[in-house]
C-alpha cells in the first residue's frame, strides 16, 4: 500500500489536473477528473457536508448557505447558494443507489427551473496508483435538457464569476 | 441553418462516425466517396451523416458540379468548443478547490496515523 499520494499527474501545488467533458450521446454528459488521492478520501470529501461546503460550486464560500446530505437510499441531498441580494440557486435530489466508497446514483434538479430533474451517477475509481478518477455521468430525458444544463451551468458560473469580478475590480 | 445552432452542433458531434468525418476534414476537403472509404457504411448512410453536419453548419459543400467536395467550417466548431470549454472551466474551478481540500485531508490523516 502506498504512503505517498500518486504524483503522476500533479506537481506539488502548482498544477492541477483538468476536467474532461464528453457527450457519449445527445442525452448524456460526462465530466471526468483525476485526483492524486485514494477513493475513500475523495468519497469522504464529496459526501460530508462540512467538507463539500469548502469546494463545491464556484460561488464565494459564504454564499453556500445550505448543504445537506442524507447519505442513504431514498435520502435527500440539497445545496443552496444565496447572494447578497437574496437570489438563490438550489440543487437537490434523492439517492437511488449507494456503494461506498465507489459509486452513488442520485436524482438532481435545479430548483429554480422545474422539470430539470435527471439522473446522475458518480463513480470514484481507484487508478491502482493511489489515485482516483472521479466521473460524473448525467443522463437526461432529452437532448434539450442536456444542452440546457450545459448552457445554464455555464451562465450560472459566468454570472457568479462576473459578480465576483465586480467585487474584486475596485480593490485592484 | 437552424434557430439553435449550438444544439444542432452538439447533436452533430454526438456521433462517433460524424466526429471521425470532421477529423478527416480537418486535414483538408474531401469528396463523399473519399469520406465513406474508412467506414463499412453505404453511401446513403454517409450522406445522412453529412446532411446533419451541413445543417449544423459544421461542413459545407462546394457547388463544383463534378466533385462537390466537402469542407470543414471551423468557425462553427470553434464556437461549440468555446462553449463546452467554459462549462469545463466551471467544473475545473470546483475540482481545483476539491484538490486543495483533499491535500489538507490527506496531510491531516497522515499526521493522525503517525501520532497513534
Amino acid at each position: 500500500m502506498t504512503t505517498q499520494p500518486s504524483t503522476e499527474n500533479s506537481t506539488e501545488n502548482s498544477t492541477h489536473n483538468k476536467a474532461t467533458l464528453s457527450f457519449p450521446s445527445d442525452t448524456e454528459l460526462v465530466v471526468s477528473r483525476d485526483f492524486a488521492y485514494p477513493p475513500e478520501l475523495v468519497w469522504r470529501a464529496s459526501t460530508t457536508p462540512e467538507i463539500v461546503k469548502q469546494w463545491w460550486g464556484i460561488a464565494p464560500r459564504e454564499q453556500f448557505v445550505v448543504c445537506e446530505i442524507d447519505l442513504q437510499v431514498g435520502g435527500q441531498w440539497r445545496y443552496v447558494f444565496r447572494d447578497a441580494d437574496g437570489n438563490e440557486d438550489g440543487f437537490s435530489g434523492r439517492f437511488v443507489e449507494i456503494e461506498a466508497p465507489h459509486r452513488t446514483v442520485q436524482t438532481e434538479q435545479y430548483e429554480q427551473m422545474p422539470g430539470t430533474e435527471h439522473t446522475v451517477t458518480v463513480t470514484y475509481t481507484d487508478n491502482g496508483q493511489g489515485g482516483t478518477r472521479l466521473t460524473t455521468h448525467h443522463q437526461y430525458p432529452s437532448q434539450e435538457m442536456r444542452d440546457g444544463h450545459v448552457a445554464s451551468g455555464m451562465e450560472w458560473g459566468m454570472n457568479i464569476t462576473f459578480d465576483h469580478l465586480d467585487d474584486v475590480l475596485p480593490t485592484l | 441553418m437552424t434557430d439553435d445552432p449550438l444544439s444542432a452542433t452538439f447533436a452533430a458531434l454526438a456521433d462517433p462516425t460524424r466526429r471521425a468525418i470532421l477529423l478527416r476534414l480537418a486535414e483538408g476537403e474531401a469528396t463523399v466517396t473519399e469520406l465513406a472509404e474508412p467506414f463499412a457504411m453505404s453511401m446513403p448512410a454517409i450522406s445522412k451523416h453529412l446532411k446533419v453536419l451541413e445543417r449544423a453548419g459544421l461542413v459545407s459543400r462546394s457547388r463544383d458540379a463534378q466533385r462537390r467536395p466537402v469542407r470543414l467550417e471551423a468557425a462553427a466548431l470553434e464556437a461549440a468548443n468555446a462553449w463546452t470549454e467554459r462549462y469545463r472551466q466551471f467544473w475545473d474551478a470546483s475540482y481545483d478547490a476539491l484538490d486543495d481540500v483533499l491535500a489538507t485531508l490527506y496531510r491531516d490523516r497522515k499526521q493522525t496515523k503517525e501520532q497513534s
